[in-house]
Parts: structure tokens; sequence; C-alpha cells
């Protein structure tokens, strides 16, 4: 895996924190004292920042630590969480987010980033002053003797000849336990240097019969050359500093730093100082001048020797324990968010494309096996296409996701908005474990946003006229989503105002977008606010006034094959409901034909067949009428040969394709039915994209092509034929 | 024989970018997206270094460790800690659970291998 | 079992073989302590250790040590690539007095 790709990950994952990280914000912003919640936001600052080292991103790290400074707080109730700092850290993880999306476009922050750094910093710094505890990263504890070698350079004391640095090591008793291997530390001294000699201690070691294996007794006294310096050689022996004796001297010590050395480690006895010889460190002439130096310094001086030791063995008090406990307790509650893995969504296209060539390729082995009539081929064909058919609904699931993340991102929407417009409005989901297709839920988004941001500024009232018509004082808003017959329904209501039909009208009359004339239902007249160029607030506030209209809203969501339509009740509330396929891919099919072509009807909204009677037919054509009486029931149809321009006489029998979509019924005539037909949907080319009433195509399994009907954009064709008529009559 | 590591965090991308340093350095790599995950993981195998991360979901870091070191076969197998808490009472938390190898995210993966091959050479 | 003895009357003998490190060391020095109280010369073949670490060596630099404390003869008689690797990085070879070793290592 190349470093880009984990830096992919690294985008999405923090994408995924921040949203994390904002839902557990606003529910904290409910419920302050929530542990949980305030834990999953420390971890996703510290996630993203810790991550962040590994591609060198310096300007997410120094931002992020802020935060995390503050969160740390947060943590251990130094600072109580309140309104203002939910606001606050709410603006620090959609910054964070802006950095990502920086990282995500290969930009580095610019000067009003820098400006909006500095400025979210300084007021992370407020929570901050009290006290600074933050540790730093790494303490670096200077044990050493030989710290100050400038310290008295004019004393110049003999210094040793050797140019090696001397390293001198006793490793803890419980070193092993720890699962550290001295060796391993010497391994890599010899990465980084060379060893001019080792010399493993004999001393300490106690009797056989004493001795316990999985206890360290291990000392080294070294001769090391090097060009790394003091830090780095120190730096070795981090892991292991703790419970250690570690010596470290430079090349060309002063004696007295080795006196101070041997005197350090005399509890083994005077053997070190030959020992020091024989590493080569010292000459015995430097021993011997040490030796009686360090008589006269004992002399004058009787502190105790081994006081460094004590010092360096720090014993853990007990309190750790009872902390360890507590810590657990905390961490013990926690959401499973395991087994799932990553996947590149393309890779999941190209699944579902390579199964829906398989369905197409299974479909021309069924008609060969039919044409031979060989029982047990077309048994296997069967059996196979059965499969098939399993394969295709697990490929299609795996990109079903729920609709719930992108609910909950309206948490935030309607916070924020709701304090824009002054309005106290509540959200109430529901359905949020409802699925669909991940293209789609890409693609539902934008148009959600903007019906929700409609309702909360022009359907919901303000709290004064709400009281005033003896409701609650806040509006609610609601999102719920649900399965319905081959389809997801997604509804935004609100129990505001609702549309008020007589402005709208007059608007729309105003507009030229119907005449005063046309008799319209209440359900039309609402629709009309989809319709481009019209707006019914008197003044365009901030809100809807961002270039989008509602016409954009449907005509993203007939992008989606979906529909969209409106109820509202006077002073109750409105909801918009969204109607839209579960995906765009694969579909059971219907196929009929319509002089020679075939044609593709999507399944889930085939209510019945039933046979064109040669009256109904006959009054088609002389009335012109284009309705039939099914059951009682008025079926407006229209016909396939007239919509799609088909030359040559129909055949004596023709069929009606009774559909039904978002409780309406119309009727399809058609030639001849086929049959059900599993179809892969292939998107129509450029050139076909307008033409209306065709959603895409197919490849049969003979390989000829069939054309997938737009049911939704079919019953719009039958409605204005519908207003057609209605006009007509009105002049008359 | 390659050296083999268990990863533990939480965090994939880190986990993809700290393997991949490793794998390139020589070192065979087995991820765990939390301390549960890296129990199931852990069957008897050779394991020369575990790296794990301390603040993670379903079992932390230091619960992790100390079950390892319940497992004879990972009694003395050295762990390098990842935090990005420099607060001492995790650091002590973690020695108690008997680790002494702390890195403090975030770090650059030179730095990483630095200190795993303090530890074990691939 | 990492070490086997193969003891006569008048040597004790300690094959080891396989791991001998920290996994085993416990065990390893149960069967070694045992095995030592006799007082009888040692003598030490490790050419079958396949890996040895810093709590193998010790227990090896233990019986050695021991064998110097109690007066009795001590010897190597075989080294895996595996033990003269670490008596090389610990330069041990001589304090173990195993020639090949010794002259291997001239720093």
């Amino acid at each position: 895996m190349s470093l880009d790709e984990s830096l992919q990950i690294y985008i999405m994952e923090s994408r995924d924190l921040l949203e994390q990280m904002e839902e557990a914000l606003l529910t904290l912003e409910q419920n302050p004292q929530d542990e949980e919640k305030i834990n999953a936001i420390f971890r996703a600052a510290h996630t993203i920042k810790g991550s962040a080292g590994l591609f060198g991103l310096d300007f997410i790290i120094s931002f992020t630590h802020v935060a995390e400074s503050v969160l740390h707080k947060v943590r251990n109730g130094e600072i109580t969480i309140d309104e203002s700092l939910v606001a606050l850290l709410l603006e620090v993880g959609d910054f964070i987010g802006k950095l990502i999306d920086h990282v995500a476009e290969s930009k580095t922050p610019d000067a009003d980033t820098q400006a909006v750094s500095d400025a979210l910093i300084s007021r992370l710094n407020v929570y901050l002053s009290a006290e600074s505890d933050m540790v730093p990263a790494a303490e670096h504890a200077a044990t050493e003797v030989a710290a100050m070698t400038t310290v008295d350079e004019a004393e110049s004391i003999e210094r040793v000849e050797t140019d090696c640095w001397h390293v001198s090591l006793r490793f803890g008793v419980n070193t092993f336990r720890s699962g550290m291997d001295p060796f391993s530390f010497i391994r890599y001294m010899k990465t980084i240097g060379t060893i001019a000699h080792l010399e493993t201690m004999q001393q300490g070691f106690p009797a056989l019969e004493e001795m316990d294996a999985e206890s360290c007794y291990l000392g080294f006294e070294i001769s090391y050359q090097t060009d790394a310096d003091k830090l780095a050689i120190e730096s070795i022996f981090d892991f292991v500093r703790d419970d250690c004796e570690i010596h470290i001297l430079p090349p060309h010590s002063k004696i007295s730093h080795y006196i101070d050395l041997i005197e350090k480690l005399s509890n083994e006895d005077l053997k070190l100082g030959e020992i020091l010889v024989k590493c080569g460190t010292l000459t015995p002439n430097e021993l011997e001048s040490s030796l009686q130096q360090q008589a006269t310094q004992q002399a004058m001086d009787k502190e105790p020797i081994g006081q460094t030791l004590v010092n360096q063995h720090m014993v853990q008090p007990d309190v750790v324990n009872a902390a360890l406990e507590k810590q657990k307790q905390v961490k013990e509650t926690k959401n499973s968010e395991s087994n799932f893995i990553r996947i590149d969504a393309n890779k999941l296209d190209e699944l579902i494309n390579l199964v829906g060539e398989l369905i197409i390729a299974g479909a021309g082995a069924t008609l060969v096996a039919n044409k031979t009539a060989n029982s047990e081929m077309t048994e296997a064909t069967s059996t196979i296409s059965t499969l098939v058919e399993q394969v295709r609904d697990s490929a299609l699931a795996l990109r079903m996701v729920q609709i719930g993340s992108t609910f909950s991102r309206f948490n935030r929407v309607v916070r924020d908005v709701s304090k824009e417009l002054g309005k106290e409005i509540r959200l109430e989901i529901s359905g949020e474990e409802t699925e669909l297709d991940k293209t789609v839920v890409e693609k539902i988004s934008d148009p959600l946003t903007h019906l929700v941001r409609n309702s909360m500024d022009h359907g919901i009232e303000s709290a004064e006229a709400r009281l005033a018509k003896g409701k609650s004082a806040y509006g609610t808003l609601k999102l719920n989503a649900f399965h319905d017959s081959g389809s997801i329904v997604i509804e935004v209501s609100d129990d505001g105002a609702g549309l008020n039909r007589d402005k709208i009208l007059a608007k729309a009359i105003e507009k030229g977008l119907v005449s005063a004339e046309q008799s319209l239902s209440d359900g039309d007249i609402y629709n009309l606010i989809f319709e481009a160029g019209f707006s019914t607030a008197d003044a365009v506030s901030n809100l809807s006034g961002r270039g989008v209209g509602m016409d954009v809203v449907r005509r993203n969501i007939q992008a989606l094959r979906g529909t969209i339509n409106i109820q509202s009740q006077p002073g109750l509330g409105t909801t918009m409901r969204i109607r839209l396929p579960l995906t765009l891919a694969i579909i059971d099919g219907f196929l009929v034909n319509v002089a020679e072509s075939a044609y593709v009807i999507p399944l889930d909204m085939v209510v019945e067949c039933i046979e064109l009677s040669t009256a109904d037919y006959e009054a088609s054509i002389s009335d012109q009428r284009d309705f039939i009486n099914l059951r009682g029931e008025v079926l407006p149809y229209l016909k396939l040969r007239d919509e799609f321009e088909c030359k040559g006489a129909p055949p004596a029998r023709q069929n009606i394709v009774v559909l039904q979509y978002a409780e309406q019924k119309i009727g399809l005539v058609v030639d001849k039915l086929i049959g059900e037909f599993q179809t892969v949907i292939k998107p129509l080319g450029k050139m076909f994209e307008h033409v209306k009433g065709i959603g895409g195509f197919t490849i049969l399994g003979s390989g000829s092509v069939a054309l997938v009907l737009d049911v939704p954009r079919m019953m719009q064709l039958a409605n204005i034929g519908k207003n057609k008529e209605q006009e007509v009559v009105g002049v008359n | 024989m390659a050296k083999t590591i268990l990863i533990v965090d939480d965090s994939s991308s880190l986990r993809s970018v700290v393997g991949t340093a490793l794998k390139g350095a020589g070192y065979d790599v087995i991820e765990a997206e939390d301390g549960r995950d890296a129990l199931n993981k852990l069957n008897g195998q050779k394991i020369h270094l575990i790296i794990s991360d301390v603040n993670m979901p379903n079992m932390n870091g230091i619960e992790f460790l100390k079950a390892s070191k319940q497992i004879p076969a990972y009694k003395f197998t050295p762990v390098i800690m990842l935090t990005t808490e420099s607060a001492e009472e995790k650091k002590m938390q973690g020695q108690a659970g008997g680790a002494k190898a702390w890195m403090v995210k975030p770090f650059q993966p030179p730095q990483l291998l630095n200190a795993v091959s303090k530890l074990v050479l691939p | 079992m990492p070490v086997a003895v193969k003891s006569t009357k008048s040597l004790t003998k300690l094959d080891f073989s396989g791991e001998l490190n920290i996994y085993t060391a416990s065990e390893t020095m149960d069967v070694v302590k045992a095995a030592l109280k006799n007082a009888l010369p040692i003598q030490l073949d490790l050419s079958e250790v396949s890996e040895v670490d810093a709590a193998g060596l010790q227990i090896l630099m233990t019986i050695k040590l021991h064998s110097t404390l109690h007066g009795v003869a001590f010897n190597l008689i075989g080294c895996s690539e595996a033990v003269n690797e670490l008596l090389g990085l610990a330069d041990l070879a001589g304090f173990f007095g195993e020639p090949t070793v010794l002259s291997g290592i001239a720093a």
C-alpha cells in the first residue's frame, strides 16, 4: 500500500471521526455529563493528531494539539462543558475538517486559514490559561554524570586519551519481565557506531542456587566509537532508562568524571577500574591517578555513594493501581464499531458491473437452453439464474448504507439554522436504519438540506406566532425514512403554518406558470413551488436565497429517478415526501413489446395487466379518449405506440399494463406482454439524455437492446395530457 | 526468518502507514484494530514485538497489555505503547501493566522504525 | 525440553537444544540446578541451540561461575551459530573457553 493510499484512508477516517465528534458534541450540549461522549470527542482529536504525524501534516498536529489539550482538561473535569465551549468545539471540528479538505486537495493552508487557526487557538487558550500542566511530549531527564563538560574548563585536569565514548550499563532486575533483551540495545548500538570493546560484567551474579532465571543480572562496560551525539546515545536506552543505571561519558572526558563513575558503581567492588582499563577507556596511569583522587575526595565528604542509585530506582506508589482501576471503569463501555472493512467504492461498482454482465450472459444461456429444449440444460441454467439472482442481491446489498448518518448530520444543520433564525426548533429522526444505495445517499444530501432549511425558514413560525396559535413555542422538524414497494421514501415534515394555497396560486399566475382559469387540485398547486423561478417568501432570506431553488431540488431528485410531492394542512404543517428507487443499477423488470421493440418497466410498479378491449380502443381513436373504466375507477393510459411514434398497425389484441407509483395509477398500452426480466440498467448516452420517458437501456439475453421506461416521467407526460385537456375544456 | 510485529491501533491509516514502513524494513506485520481483535489474533505464533495504541475502543491498550502478559507465549514480548498523552498518569498505568517503551504520537515512520530497531532488528 | 541431562559417574553433561531464551529460562534453570548438585565436572553441548538471548546467556554464565566457585572442571564442547554470535557480541568466548570462538573475535 502506498503512502498516498494510506493518506486517502486517513482523510476518510478523519472525516468519520469528525462526524462522530460533532454528534458527540451535540449530545453533550443536552447532557454535559456524558463521559462516554467526552471520551469519544477526545479520542477523535487524539487519533486525528496521532496519525497526522505519519504524513508530516504539521499544521494539523499543531492545531489539533491545542484542542486536545482543552479536551484533556474537560475529561479530567478541570473544565466543565457549557454551551459556549460546545459552540467553540464545533467550530474547531469544522476547522479541522477544513484542514483535512486541504490535505485532500493537497493544498497547504493559506493566510486566511492561518488567521482562522490563530483566532481559534487564542479562544482555546482562554481555557488553558489557568495553569499549563500539559507536559511536553518527551521529557528528557539528564541523569548522566558528565552533563557539564564546560563548567570547569579552567581547571584543565588531565583528560583521558581515548577518543571513544564510554557507556556503562547495569540493567534492572525486571528487564526481562518488561520484555526487553539487553542485547537488542547492544545490537542497535552497532547500527549507529562501532563497539571498540565490550565487557560483560560477571559481578552481581548470584550463586547458582539463588539464581532466578527471569531476573536480569547483566551489566556491560562498553567502549564505543560513534559520530552520534550524547543525546542520540542516551536515547538508545530510552526504553530502559527508568530502572537501569546508565552512564555515558564522552570521549576525552575528564578523569574526575571517571572517578564519579567508579564511585557510583563501586558497590560492585573496585574491579570496575580494571575493567575500564581493559575496555581501553582508561590507561593504567589514568586509573591510578583517578583512584588517588577518589581517596582524597572520599576523605573530604562522606556522602553515601549509593545515593544516586536510590534516586534512580523510583518505586511506583500504590496510587498507580487505584488510578488504573478508575480508568478501566471509564473505558469499559464502548461502541462496537469493529467488523467492518473499508472498500474502495469503485471496486464495488466494478463488482456490480460484472454481476450485471453475468445476468445478461445468464439470460443468453437460458435462451439458448430453451431453444435446444434439453431439459437437463434448462434445469442447469435455471439453477444458475437463481444463484446469479442471489449474487446480484448480495452485491447490491454491499452498496446499501443506512440513511442514519445522513440524517444525523442534520442535527447540526438544525441547530445552526435555528440559532440563525432565532427560532427554537427540535429535530426528530426516525427510520434511520432504512437502507439505500450509497450513490443515492450521496446525491440526496443536498436536496434534503435544502428542504430542511426551507421548512425551518418558511414552514415553522416564530415562537410568538406559534404561541398565538396555541402551539408549543418550539417547532418540530421530523425526518423519516421507510421502504415502500421497491422505493425508499424520505419525509421532511414540520409542524409549521402549512403552505398557503392561495398565495402560491396567485404567485404562479403572476409569474405566468399557470393560467387563472385552470382548475387545479391542492396537490397540483403545492407542486408549483417546484417550478423554476418560483419563490413564495416575500423577502428572500439569506437562507433560501442561496442560489438553489426548489426547482433544483426537484431536478436533482428526478435525476435519481425519484419524485417529490407535498402534503400540507393549513396551520398544522407540511410534509414533503421524496420517493427514490432503492438502487440505480439493477432492477427486476417487466418486459413488453411494442412494434418489434422491447421495453422494460420496473416490476415493482406493475400492478396488473389487462386486455385493452376493442371497444375502448375504438373509443380512443374516435373520441381521443385516453382512459378506461377499471372496475369503476378512471384509469388514464398512454399508448406507447403513439408516445414512441411507432409505425404500422397495432396488433388485434393489445394489453394495458397497470402501473402504480406514488399513489397514482396509469396504464400503458403495449402490444405484447413478455414477462419478468432481470434488468441491468445502463445509462443512455449523452445524446439521448433528454429523451422523455426513457431512463436507460439494457441488453437482452439475445443481444438486442431494450429501453427502460422512466415511469415517474411517463406519469408526468400523462398528467400534462390531462391538464391540456382541462385547459381546452376551460377555454370552451 | 523475518521478525513478526503486531500492530494494534484503531486508526486504520496509522496501521497502514506503520505496517508499510515495517514491512519495508523487513519485518512481518500482523494488524489488529483494538485490544480484543489483537487477543483474537494471538494464537501462539511467535511475536517479536507488539506496538499498541493506548486509547482504543472495546479493549484499550493497557487492558490488552495485561491480558497478553497472561499468555505464556507473550509474557516476555516487548511492547511499545503509542500515546498522544504525555500525562504522567497514563504512563504509570502502562508501567503497572508492564510497558516500558513509549512513543508519543504524532511521530513519523522513521522515528518508529528507529524505536523498533532498538528492541528488535529485522 | 531445552536441556537434557546426560550424566555419567564422573561427569555432568548438559545438552542444550532449541530455544534457550527467556521463555524457557525458568524451566531450564530448574533442571540445571538439580543436575549440578553433585559437584562433578561439567560439560556443556550448545551445538543444538537454535536461539539464545540474554536470559539464556545468563544461565550459561551462572553455570560457568558455579564451576569456578566450586573448583570443578568446565568444558564447552560445541556451539551453534546462534551461541557463537551471542558469545562474540558479549565478548565471553574467552570466559567460556571455547577455542573456535576465541580465534573468531579479534576485536
